[in-house]
């Protein structure tokens, strides 16, 4: 495909002060990411012309932002919400809007602040009423209480039916958190051992607090352009090169796959498709991380191994700083910060860039993020390039 | 007492009546006869609205499970509770815990039966499973 001056292309990233943050909303993240963003990139607010909003918990970012940002004549806004694939759908409708000649500078945001003082993290993230009446009800009252406890169950099946191990998983977590140690912007640093992981206290079995992401208050913002306008600004462009979306769908009915397969396996063929390369070709991954176990099924559902495998490859040595396989980079959500999408995204631009310092991947033309929101219902699929 | 408190709305009512009175009714298809599960708007199989209830047999299979752990307040003791995901012998599955079992009595494949607790009397009784006998 030939490069054209309407190429989408990330120009700008913004991240806020990431974790422990207290006193900003939601919104008053979303407003000061979006003004590093704007900064990073070398333009002013008001170049911006394009605005997406998305929120996390709090529910805190809304059309409004335009406001707090006094941005006039703007010629796309939208509030999305598809969860952890929302930061890459953002990117994706951006693209696509820069592409068409509709919006030249789209902000893409994602802000929450789910932390309070005195309040543990679990707390924060079970915070807020839950459903007792109806059918959400229905299941709090049965006591399957959130993520944790579903994605739980979606990894027993995995481990049931392909003999995957908690070693395994802990295998991700230690290689994260290798890469953590080497990233300023991360939460947990400390470097952990099998030991660390196997000791770690039950969350829900099979997950222990090292299988599970952190939680951090703060905002990341990215801004896409056209490579045109991109070449005069003052960042290394990022070349949004291939997209995708899956949303399967689950039968919840016998033969319904879920645990097993996810939507990864229809959007990353598809957004590689689209980019024109194959998993050969990528240098390095980004990969939604809300559990050690959702980065072993979507390893298998990309292709990097074949299904039911991941976890004899994630423990081969592939991983981790050194390793043949350039992982969550940052550390990703169990090390590093808990931005849902935004975080594989901001550290695929990192690196994308050449600006990882002390992790930067070698090879890091092709970068490949993805999305996962719900419980494993919503994924998005993004290819990233260093140049065309 | 096993299970959290409920409140019926519109939408569950008739659902929870059978659950008062110890049946776990599923959605049938008036068209193709297809089962569905209980909160389903429209037939699984043909997307048909025409559903009628009918109460399953009680039979299940487990096809995943969870052991949750939860510190509760104020003397930190850990209490855990057994989670599965079953798939009812007529074929729709069903998140719930499982009582009066140890957490290792339980596997991908293990028989389990419905049965139905409330929290208290203001509570609307809700679907739980057992080990099936046998």
């Amino acid at each position: 495909m030939s490069p054209s001056p309407r190429d989408p292309v990330i120009a700008g990233l913004g991240i806020t002060e990431l974790g422990k943050v207290y006193g900003p909303t939601a919104a008053d993240f979303a407003a000061q990411a979006v003004r590093r963003a704007a900064a990073d990139a070398g333009l002013a607010l008001a170049d911006i012309d394009g605005l997406l909003v998305s929120s996390g918990t709090t529910n805190g970012v809304r059309l409004d932002l335009q406001r707090d940002l006094e941005l006039t004549d703007l010629r796309l806004l939208s509030e999305m919400q598809s969860y952890g694939s929302t930061a890459g759908a953002m990117v994706q409708l951006a693209s696509m809007a820069v592409q068409a000649g509709m919006a030249d500078v789209v902000a893409c945001v994602w802000a929450d602040n789910p932390l309070r003082p005195g309040r543990s993290a679990g707390a924060a993230y079970g915070a807020g009423a839950r459903p007792q009446a109806g059918w959400p009800g229905l299941l709090t009252a049965s006591g399957v209480v959130g993520a944790n406890h579903l994605y739980a169950l979606a990894a027993r099946r995995h481990m049931e039916t392909y003999g995957t191990t908690s070693e395994q998983f802990g295998a991700i977590a230690i290689a994260q958190r290798a890469w953590a140690a080497m990233n300023p912007l991360a939460q947990l640093r400390e470097p952990i051992t099998l030991d660390d992981y196997l000791a770690s206290r039950w969350i829900a079995e099979p997950f222990r607090l090292l299988d599970c992401c952190l939680v951090s208050n703060g905002g990341i913002a990215v801004i896409v352009t056209s490579a045109d306008r991109a070449a005069d600004l003052a960042q290394p462009p990022v070349h949004v090169l291939g997209w995708a979306q899956s949303h399967p769908g689950h039968s919840g009915r016998r033969d319904d796959d879920f645990g097993l397969v996810t939507g990864a396996a229809q959007a990353g063929p598809a957004a590689l498709s689209m980019a024109g390369v194959g998993l050969a070709d990528i240098g390095v991954v980004e990969l939604y991380d809300c559990y050690t176990f959702t980065v072993l099924v979507t390893l298998e559902d990309y292709g990097f191994c074949p299904k039911g495998e991941g976890g004899r490859f994630v423990e081969s040595g592939i991983l981790g700083p050194g390793g043949d396989l350039a992982l969550n980079t940052g550390g990703g959500e169990l090390s590093a910060y808990y931005m849902w999408g935004m975080t594989p995204l901001s550290e695929a631009v990192i690196q994308a860039r050449g600006q990882g310092g002390q992790r930067q991947v070698a090879e890091h033309e092709l970068v490949l993020v993805s999305g996962n929101g719900g419980i494993l219902d919503h994924h998005s699929t993004l290819v990233l390039g260093g140049r065309r | 007492m096993s299970v959290g408190p409920l409140a019926r709305d519109e939408r569950t009512a008739e659902f929870l009546d059978g659950a008062a009175a110890g049946k776990f009714l599923l959605r049938r298809c008036d068209v193709c006869q297809a089962i569905s599960a209980p909160h389903v708007r429209q037939c699984g199989q043909c997307g048909s609205t025409e559903l009628s209830w009918q109460p399953a047999a009680g039979g299940a299979t487990v096809v995943s499970w969870a052991v949750a752990h939860a510190r509760s307040a104020p003397d930190g003791t850990i209490a855990t509770s057994t989670l599965v995901i079953a798939q009812l012998d007529e074929g729709p599955w069903w998140w719930s815990k499982l009582v009066d079992a140890a957490p290792d009595a339980v596997a991908s494949g293990t028989r389990l039966r419905v049965d139905f607790e409330r929290a208290d009397e203001e509570s609307e009784y809700v679907p739980v499973f057992r080990l099936a006998a046998g």
